[in-house]
């Protein structure tokens, strides 16, 4: 057993139907030397406890067994520890995987064997880190700078906040993690009337995109308002938004979609 | 004609004595590593903008611009600016002070009201103007950048500035050469 990992299994993977990859996984890491503890995520335990530990006992390379959930119970708090960060997806929804280029399964353990760290950018909106985008739906929001101008959608629309990216209806939206900054996009409300209907279905949909870069911003409304930063969903007035520099240190593929 | 030696052309000058035709200015790369920002059509910008990287403007924009790169301003802009880059396309309208470094070209549906200083001006059919002009590699140096505030944000009736009348349509349209 390697002293050096420790594996975070998330609640799902004792249903029977993944046993048979666990095992599997399991030999696979072990073949490889990598092997280590293991940790299950449960309702009522406390994943940080569990992960300190972990930490406290020698562990400098924390690896999550599950999927793009699992990988966002954890989130919030890993990127303060010390440690590597490695992921290995069995099911889905594994969007984070293909942005980092990690093979979803038992490929998954190569790219844990090769190693290639990359410190990455994370975003915080408030007090909570998130990894990929930070989105606000169908809101009248505004974007407020560094105190020096503002961004508003005039009839209203959808604002991403993006630091790794994104995959939207199979379609990758990469934004650079390591640059320091964060994307912001701001996309209006498409116009329902009959030429705009026209233009869709011949294809030539406009690009009516803003694409913004910034270190710091926050998003301010006068209603409540809504986010979703790594499939987890926040409401308030105000949100603070900002870009950490190499905060999260992380095992990506050999071809990683990062910019 | 001789085999060595320089060609004389047919006013009968040495090639070599004739002045050498100075290549068109280099357009400025953006700078490496500042992307694009895009103010697309349905958002609208106030305050004090600035960047290192082009800015393409196809909404509406009201207080400043600064860039050291390329401005793009959109048929569909409507810009109520101060705007000041290294290099500018205009096909929208633009109310306020236009400062450009290097080339600003004003596409035959482009509206300015506001003073124009630039090094090189290029100027379709069908471009409007109202204000001066002032072109030539030392005419930048004197103009500022004023911010057009918008009227909920005056605090003084004098606050924005005013584009200057041409009496005189020659001298509206003369261009100083350096």
């Amino acid at each position: 057993m390697n002293p050096a990992y420790a594996y975070i299994y998330d609640d799902f993977l004792t249903d029977r139907r993944y046993q048979d990859i666990v095992a599997a996984l399991e030999t696979r890491l072990s073949s490889m030397s990598l092997d280590g503890k293991i940790g299950r995520l449960a309702l009522f335990r406390s994943a940080k406890e569990l992960v300190e530990g972990f930490v406290n006992q020698g562990a400098t390379n924390i690896i999550i067994v599950g999927n793009d959930d699992t990988l966002n119970k954890v989130m919030w708090f890993l990127p303060d520890l010390p440690i590597v960060v490695g992921y290995i997806p069995i099911a889905e929804p594994s969007d984070v995987a293909a942005l980092l280029n990690v093979p979803v399964g038992l490929d998954a353990c190569e790219a844990i064997g090769a190693r290639l760290i990359e410190s990455l950018d994370l975003g915080k909106l408030g007090d909570r880190y998130f990894l990929t985008q930070a989105v606000f739906e169908n809101t009248t929001a505004k974007v407020r700078v560094n105190n020096s101008y503002t961004l508003s959608l005039i009839g209203g629309g959808t604002i991403r906040v993006k630091n790794l990216g994104s995959i939207t209806r199979g379609r990758y939206t990469v934004a650079d993690a390591r640059d320091g900054r964060l994307e912001i996009t701001m996309i209006p409300h498409e116009p329902n009337n009959f030429s705009s209907k026209i233009w869709n279905r011949l294809g030539r949909k406009k690009h009516n995109r803003t694409c913004i870069q910034v270190s710091e911003a926050e998003i301010i409304s006068e209603q409540p308002i809504e986010a979703q930063a790594d499939r987890f969903a926040v409401s308030g007035f105000s949100f603070p938004i900002s870009a950490v520099p190499g905060k999260l240190k992380i095992i990506t593929g050999r071809m990683r979609r990062l910019s | 004609m001789p085999l060595f030696g320089s060609q004389q052309t047919e006013n009968g000058l040495d090639n070599q004595s004739m002045p050498t035709v100075q290549p068109p200015m280099a357009k400025p790369s953006p700078a490496k590593g500042s992307p694009a920002t895009i103010i697309a059509n349905g958002v609208r910008l106030e305050g004090e903008f600035k960047s290192q990287g082009d800015v393409q403007i196809e909404g509406e924009v009201l207080g400043t611009i600064e860039t050291s790169a390329m401005l793009s301003v959109g048929s569909e802009a409507k810009v109520t600016a101060g705007v000041k880059a290294a290099n500018a396309v205009i096909a929208g309208e633009i109310i306020g002070n236009v400062s450009v470094t290097n080339k600003l070209e004003l596409k035959s549906t482009a509206k300015v009201n506001g003073e124009i200083s630039c090094a090189t001006i290029v100027v379709e059919a069908g471009a409007k103007m109202q204000g001066n002009i002032k072109c030539g590699s030392d005419s930048t140096q004197k103009t500022s950048v004023e911010p057009v505030k918008s009227p909920a944000m005056n605090t003084s009736p004098q606050s924005s500035p005013k584009p200057e009348q041409n009496t005189n349509k020659a001298e509206a349209a003369s261009v100083k050469g350096s």
